[in-house]
């Protein structure tokens, strides 16, 4: 536009304020971006969930037998099947923590989006005390194909420590899906290695359905197949679980907004003050565009103007740095979800710039509208 | 008086301003002419209203009586969006403390009443540097203010106030800041404005040696004409 | 002490000035508010979560757990195990000369949430007859006590408020038919009070387990702790961790509430930054606009530091009053909050005292890097120059 030198010279004119009010609006923007890209992650976490696909878990506790996957496997409309047990470990220091998924080959056919070769979970098959590892994780571990490596656990094994060593088969790509990374041990060294008094059971079984709009009547039915045993299940689908799992803790979406509210109403009050001293200084020169033509109305949008480009220029530098935040997350709390940078949440960033520019600049644009010329320039 | 030949015609003309409860009258019922092609000189002791008449005549203020026809405008009728548009087009102004914006070059301040035309970027670049070259600026076109000396900076002024190629130029104390000689190199520029290119100029001024240049003079005292000097061109 | 007096001076002509400065210093308040109003509120959920887990400790008990247990959850300890256990010296004796020990077990049940109907599992606690006498703070508030070996619990007053269905006369599914809830109880508002609370055997017959989770006693003192652990570890058939409940709980607490502590300090910094910045900018332009009084108090003869430390205490003034109004903006919005940890831990978000003093620190902490560089350069004013441009 033709009036951009116009703004451009507007904010060059106390150069450390400038700076320093976009770097204000910057911080600002980029908590927003965080928050709300953390929303989009758990909405997408949510979204990537499958509805055909159903977790069975312990009812009272958090074990139950494997023995009724071959139960389960009967019930009208379930395709795939796979069990899991989970070990807690971690690897030298107890920051670097691990959740080892024990399970067998069919886990592939019931998680195809792990997108790992089927020869190298044959290769697991036959080794016992293998473990597959994918890349985030192994570089962050240092480990590498190949390695012998021992981890702390919670377990019992057989030789009364709670060491349990891992023969590291395969280092797989990362996956999307699954941020934090994955780890993937065989059940049996798990099953047949532990000495804490428990055997043949697991902590979820997990299985396909043809049709996911039966998934909540196939997932009573299998709740039904154990409602009398001593260890009855439930059965949800994947999706409605993630679901539950992220509310539980944490109203995000509340968090969100009230953490980006409370950033926003810091910068709309350092603006709008910002504004409204820069204006005061410039009302000279406010004058003399009036009197070379510009009109009441003309003046005052080039101060909306100016507050705008300062707005979307400090959120557009948040959300940038918003898109590196994970990397400086995951040294503080590894693990931890990332927020991803989707239109949604670029949109929302732009919309709130907008609309704090408008109410910080509106009452120094309505000063410079107001503004008489004459009585300006008899000041001279 | 035969308006098409006038450039500026005050008619009856009253303006008060108000000081906290008080009113102050400082215009008072005035009739006042300015033809095409003059350069008149408004002289007057403080008070006398003369910057009054020149916000009138240059569409920065509004009579509380009375008509303003500049250019066969009457600005009276005018509404503030419509005066600001009119002011673009037909009036340029020199001011004692020149009023340049201090982050612009040169070029730039001298450009600024073009932004608001429809002219494209080559356009308004032709335009700027015409009349940077009338007022012999030409290499310093890119300069800031605070690079210029006070001359220099007054022709920049007075280069932004002939771009859009106005009716009629409005000056108010134009050398009150300059030193002689400077003063002189200014007032001839002016004198020359007005006589190869025929502009109507209208300089409020306290300087008698200033009001020389001007071909007619007018002294105004609370707010009434008390004489007429007419000087030979 | 003609600094301090100047320096009381300068500070006083500095506040004075601040109504000119009205809208100003108010952008300092407002982001002071705002950094620790955001951290206070975030803060309040680790700090009432651990309250709630921690006020259930008492330092008079001890919790024996399976070796290398992190939790009550395992099922390792055996009735023989927990006989041997109670015959440990230095616990205490009830009237009826029975050791005040309960071998205890959890178990978790599903429940819907209230206050986001949202399904989870809460825990029910199988606990032995001389649980109530183990535990002082416990009160039965209406209903009456289970009869051990029925289908009878009782549900805490916290439990019955954070989730559906816990009255009096409403039933729990367990793995061998419904259970019914036959009384209310209180503990103080600790983790306990949101549990439902059964007779253990029967519980664990109902679960077909044969092993405790834990074995909670009380000590004859707190400093009979050390001869209780020794006797156990000493034991070669027993294969337990002992420690003080304090210790247990803290660690418990530790466990849930360190990653949203650091969360809660993370985006704190965060925005603390953007306030920082906002100080810089400020007081920056407090000085400028002061250019003429601070020339003119140099000349007259104050020294530069009282100048320079009376804009240093303008900012902490402005920083602490900020601060004060974001805490209490905090405490009026979320302390008392009732919420709960998934289905484990009902707690209320507290913003205590000692979120306070943190709140605080922190705002100080702002106001004086915000206000060291301005008040720097209020001290290096050219006083010469200052002047002549006046």
């Amino acid at each position: 536009m033709k009036f951009l030198p116009l703004l451009w010279a507007a904010l060059r004119r106390k150069p450390a304020r400038t700076l320093l009010t976009l770097l204000s609006i910057t911080v600002a923007f980029l908590l927003v971006g965080i928050m709300s890209g953390l929303n989009a992650r758990f909405a997408k976490l949510v979204e990537d969930a499958r509805v055909d696909r159903i977790v069975v878990t312990a009812r009272y506790g958090v074990w139950f037998p494997v023995a009724y996957v071959d139960q389960i496997v009967r019930v009208g409309g379930v395709k795939d099947i796979a069990h899991l047990a989970f070990i807690e470990a971690t690897y030298q220091e107890p920051t670097n923590r691990l959740n080892i998924q024990m399970t067998d080959t069919r886990l592939l056919a019931v998680q195809p989006e792990m997108n790992i070769e089927p020869r190298i979970f044959a290769d697991l098959d036959r080794v016992q005390d293998g473990l597959i590892l994918s890349q985030g994780l192994a570089d962050r571990l240092r480990i590498t194909v190949g390695d012998k490596v021992p981890f702390a656990t919670d377990r019992v094994y057989q030789d009364g420590s709670r060491r349990w060593a891992f023969n590291v088969l395969a280092v797989v790509p990362d996956n999307e899906r699954f941020p934090q990374g994955f780890s993937i041990g065989n059940f049996k060294y798990l099953n047949e290695g532990r000495k804490d008094g428990l055997r043949n059971v697991v902590h979820r079984i997990v299985f396909l359905i043809d049709n996911p709009e039966r998934a909540s009547a196939i997932a009573n039915s299998v709740e039904q197949l154990f409602a009398n045993s001593p260890a009855p299940v439930i059965a949800t689908p994947e999706r409605t679980l993630i679901e539950n799992n992220l509310r539980g803790v944490i109203d995000m979406q509340f968090f969100t907004y009230a953490v980006s509210a409370a950033s926003l109403f810091m910068i709309l009050f350092l603006t709008g003050n910002v504004m409204a001293q820069s204006v005061r200084e410039r009302i000279p020169e406010f004058a003399v565009m009036k009197t070379v033509g510009f009109s009441d109305r003309g003046v005052s949008a080039l101060v909306l103007l100016e507050t705008t480009v300062l707005c979307l220029l400090g959120a557009g530098l948040g959300l940038v740095l918003a898109n590196a935040a994970p990397t400086l997350t995951s040294a503080i709390l590894p693990g931890a979800p990332a927020p991803i940078m989707t239109p949604g949440v670029i949109g929302f960033a732009i919309g709130c710039a907008v609309l704090v520019a408008i109410i910080s600049g509106a009452p120094a644009a309505w000063r410079v509208k107001q503004l008489s010329i004459a009585e300006a320039l008899a000041g001279r | 008086m035969n308006e098409i030949m006038d450039a500026v015609v005050l008619r009856d003309v009253v303006k008060t301003y108000r000081r906290g409860k008080e009113k102050i009258e400082v215009l008072h019922h005035l009739d006042l002419s300015v033809k095409r092609g003059e350069f008149l000189a408004l002289m007057g002791p403080s008070g006398s209203g003369k910057t009054t008449v020149l916000n009138l005549i240059g569409g920065l203020d509004r009579p509380d009586n009375g008509e303003v026809i500049v250019a066969g405008e009457d600005l009276t009728r005018l509404s503030g969006g419509q005066l600001a548009t009119w002011r673009s087009r037909h009036v340029g102004f020199v001011f004692q403390f020149y009023n340049l914006m201090p982050m612009l070059s040169a070029e730039r301040n001298v450009g600024l009443p073009l932004l608001l035309t429809p002219l494209s970027r080559a356009e308004r670049d032709k335009h700027v540097r015409i009349a940077l070259d009338i007022v012999g600026l030409a290499d310093r076109a890119r300069h800031k203010p605070g690079e210029l000396s006070g001359g220099q900076q007054q022709r920049v002024a007075i280069a932004r106030a002939i771009v859009a190629d106005p009716t009629i130029i409005v000056c108010d104390e134009p050398t009150g800041d300059l030193d002689r000689a400077t003063a002189d190199d200014i007032l001839a520029l002016l004198k020359e404005l007005n006589q190869s290119q025929g502009k109507t100029i209208v300089m409020v001024t306290h300087d008698q040696k200033a009001a020389a240049y001007a071909s007619r003079q007018l002294n105004l005292d609370k707010g009434q004409i008390v004489n007429e000097v007419g000087i030979a061109a | 002490m003609r600094s301090f007096h100047q320096i009381v001076i300068v500070t006083s002509l500095n506040i004075r000035g601040l109504p000119q400065r009205l809208w100003s210093s108010l952008v300092i308040v407002v982001g002071m508010a705002c950094v620790v109003g955001v951290l206070l509120s975030m803060l309040s959920f680790s700090t009432g979560l651990s309250r709630s887990i921690e006020s259930a400790a008492n330092p008079g008990r001890a919790i024996v757990l399976q070796n290398g247990a992190r939790d009550e959850f395992g099922q390792a300890i055996t009735r023989e195990a927990a006989t041997a256990i109670l015959n440990a010296p230095g616990i205490q004796f009830d009237t009826d000369r029975r050791p005040i020990a309960s071998p205890e077990n959890i178990n978790l049940v599903p429940v819907m949430r209230r206050d986001r109907q949202l399904p989870v599992r809460m825990i029910l606690r199988g606990v032995s007859p001389k649980a109530f006498a183990l535990r002082p703070e416990f009160r039965l508030t209406s209903g009456r006590m289970f009869r051990p070996g029925t289908h009878e619990l009782i549900a805490g007053t916290a439990a019955q408020a954070q989730f559906e269905n816990l009255n009096i006369g409403d039933k729990v599914i367990m793995p061998d038919g419904e259970w019914e809830i036959v009384g209310a109880f209180g503990t103080g508002g600790d983790l306990i009070e949101g549990q439902l609370l059964g007779d253990v055997d029967t519980v664990m017959a109902s679960r077909r387990t044969n092993g405790y989770g834990s074995v909670i006693v009380r000590l004859e003192s707190p400093d009979r702790f050390a001869v209780f652990a020794e006797a156990l570890t000493a034991n070669p058939s027993l294969k337990v961790d002992v420690q003080r409940q304090t210790d247990f709980y803290k660690q418990t607490a530790g466990q849930f509430t360190t990653f949203y502590t650091t969360v809660a300090y993370l985006l704190g910094s965060i925005i603390g930054v953007g306030a920082l910045f906002g100080t810089v900018n400020i007081m920056y332009s407090a000085v400028a606009s002061r250019t003429r009084e601070i020339a003119t108090l140099r000349a007259v003869g104050y020294g530069a530091a009282p100048v320079a430390i009376s804009v240093l205490a303008e900012a902490l003034l402005l920083g602490i009053t900020g601060a004060f109004i974001g805490a209490a903006v905090a405490w009026l919005i979320f302390n008392g909050n009732r919420n709960s940890f998934g289905g484990f831990v009902v707690f209320d978000l507290a913003v205590t005292p000692r979120l306070f003093v943190i709140g605080m620190g922190w705002a100080l902490g702002i106001a004086l890097l915000g206000g060291a560089l301005p008040a720097i350069r209020a001290a290096r004013l050219p006083v010469a120059t200052a002047l002549r441009a006046m």
